[in-house]
């Protein structure tokens, strides 16, 4: 999992393993494959990698059918037509989308494209599989059902597969190991966990700042909301969710709220003690970035106005909530 | 007001030459006229070294326009400038460039005449000076196509372990057909037109050399009425010609627009 602001080198970083970018200097391997070597002046092409890349907007051919996309690869790497059919077959209705075979890729929503686009390289059986913000040609109400049904795929592939986000909360739920970039580098590598509870620098810190509970639904209220039961406590959230399923709670600092009396709105979820940090957030610094160190432990981003009118100073107890419409899930 | 004026006069310089030859076509006559053995001659002539240019220039240019759409080279700029050199060039310094360069004193032409071949005033020479003379519009318009195909197709296609051959017949050759075809019309158009290249290296020998706009010139002096029945033919030629060319450009016009439109309502 890559994960960083835009202009960060990510897609570069992508490019240059599957070699359609040639780096200054370095090297990368894949198993006991050398790609590329300065020292050795070793450059392998990309058609002769066993790299998979998908691109950010899917890059299918506009003039062959989804089937013939598929076909491509296994054509030019000199399979027969009629087999390069039948694997292409097979591989598209692996990925459930075997009845759409015939058609072009503007006959085919976002969702459909983006599998059309994994199947195309993963019927070549890569060693390693490279997407760019798989999920960011889509728009909002698909992203969601895609996100989970691509997760449930990635999962059962057999290749490693390098997955490029600009999203922390993306990046954090989906990833195994995840490598935070900044200005072309990588800052942090490491676990989840990792990452939100010892983030090594500044940047980190700021730019994963997210709060994220790992819990399972226990059951749903009377007004409809859900329950989570989440690091030691209970969660209420609007997002619809099967009892008994495993899921991740996202809540950006912007829904939270802070205040040092109990708050009197209709936020369900309340939790209160001692503001551990005030940092201003950049650009501007006209945000603040607040810790409180509640059970769970929430960041907060307010407006430095408030955070004076309040006098909010560490140490100081202070109550931090959020609606239960403020929680994104991810499965 | 100023732009209908000048729009209005401008579709009068163009179309009130056009009407003035159809108008003068005598009733009948044109038909009767395509049985003169001298028209017959230089229609057959024309549209063979036309067909014969036209494909000649499809399979050079078509390398050529390839190249320089997707290479960098020292000198491009050169070779840019003599490809599109003729564009400019007066016909008829063509034909005699070209008359330096293959007749039977020239560079190339003593090296084919030690081989018994001699091009200038045969047929072939015909096809070589409407291939010079076409060549530059086939090369723009097949470059342009060319460029336009993403480069992120291509490397979708190096990345699907296609080599660049594969792929320039199975993605880049498919994607740019609109464009190769309305340059081979134009190169088409331009060939059947040929006139002052034509005169001066082939010469002007009915039956052999002898195409429509060189039979226009000489019924001109002698016999009017010829000459008006060929020029109608050639410009009909011409005008089917620009028209087919009008029809996959719109076809590559409008088609990308259509799925656009439609994700955009669907967000």
């Amino acid at each position: 999992m890559l994960v960083g602001e835009s202009g960060s080198g990510k897609t570069t970083a992508l490019r240059l393993l599957a070699g359609l970018l040639m780096p200054d200097e370095g090297k990368i391997e894949l198993d006991s494959a050398v790609y590329y070597h300065s020292k050795r002046n070793v450059f392998v092409p990309p058609e002769k990698r066993s790299v998979g890349y998908v691109a950010q907007d899917y890059a299918l051919f506009p003039h062959l059918t989804a089937l013939e996309n598929v076909a491509f690869g296994l054509r030019a790497s000199g399979s027969g037509a009629s087999l390069a059919r039948r694997r292409a077959r097979t591989m598209l209705e692996r990925l459930e989308i075997g009845d759409l075979a015939a058609r072009r890729p503007s006959q085919l929503s976002g969702g459909q494209r983006q599998r059309a686009a994994l199947a195309r390289a993963l019927v070549l059986e890569p060693r390693l599989l490279l997407l760019d913000e798989p999920l960011a040609a889509l728009d909002l109400s698909t992203r969601r059902v895609v996100r989970a049904e691509l997760a449930k795929l990635l999962a059962a592939l057999p290749c490693i597969t390098v997955y490029v986000t600009h999203s922390p909360a993306e990046a954090l739920v989906f990833g195994d190991l995840v490598a935070v970039m900044e200005k072309g580098a990588v800052r942090q590598m490491g676990t989840r966990d990792d990452l939100l509870r010892h983030p090594r620098s500044q940047y980190v810190a700021d730019f994963l700042g997210l709060n994220l509970f790992k819990g399972r639904v226990k059951a749903h209220t009377e007004d409809g909301l859900v329950v989570v039961a989440a690091e030691g406590t209970d969660l209420y959230l609007a997002q619809p969710a099967d009892v008994g399923e495993a899921i991740y709670v996202v809540v950006d600092p912007r829904e939270v709220v802070v205040s040092t009396e109990p708050p009197q709105g209709s936020a369900r979820n309340v939790f209160v003690g001692p503001v551990e940090e005030i940092v201003p957030e950049p650009p501007a610094g006209e945000r603040m970035r607040v810790s409180i160190g509640s059970y769970p432990p929430l960041v907060a981003e307010i407006t430095r106005g408030s955070a004076l009118i309040m006098r909010l100073e560490p140490g100081r107890m202070a109550y931090a909530s959020f609606k239960a419409t403020g929680a994104r899930v991810f499965r | 007001m100023a732009v209908t004026a000048a729009a209005g006069l401008l579709l009068l310089l163009l179309g009130l030459p056009v009407l003035s030859l159809l108008l003068r076509v005598p009733s009948g006559s044109l038909l009767r006229r395509l049985s003169d053995p001298v028209i017959q001659d230089a229609l057959r002539l024309s549209l063979v070294t036309s067909l014969l240019a036209t494909a000649c220039v499809v399979l050079l240019g078509t390398p050529v326009a390839y190249l320089l759409a997707t290479r960098f080279f020292r000198g491009k700029p050169v070779v840019e400038t003599v490809i599109d050199l003729p564009i400019v060039l007066p016909p008829t310094v063509a034909g005699l460039a070209l008359l330096l360069a293959f007749g039977r004193a020239g560079l190339a032409g003593k090296a084919l005449g030690a081989f018994g071949i001699t091009l200038p005033f045969t047929t072939a020479a015909v096809v070589i000076a409407q291939v010079f003379m076409s060549l530059p519009f086939f090369v723009s318009s097949a470059r342009a196509g060319f460029a336009r195909v993403p480069r992120s197709l291509l490397d979708a296609a190096s990345t699907l372990r296609a080599s660049e051959t594969y792929t320039f017949f199975r993605v880049v050759l498919p994607l740019s057909t609109p464009s190769l075809i309305a340059g081979a019309s134009m190169a088409c158009a331009r060939a059947l037109g040929e006139f002052g290249a034509t005169i001066t290296f082939a010469g002007n020998l009915p039956g052999i050399t002898q195409t429509m706009p060189l039979a226009v010139y000489v019924a001109f002096q002698t016999d009017l009425e010829v000459a008006i029945a060929l020029s109608v033919i050639l410009m009909l030629l011409s005008f089917l010609l620009l028209l087919g060319l009008r029809a996959p450009a719109g076809l590559a016009e409008r088609r990308p627009t259509a799925p656009r439109f439609v994700s955009t309502v669907s967000r």
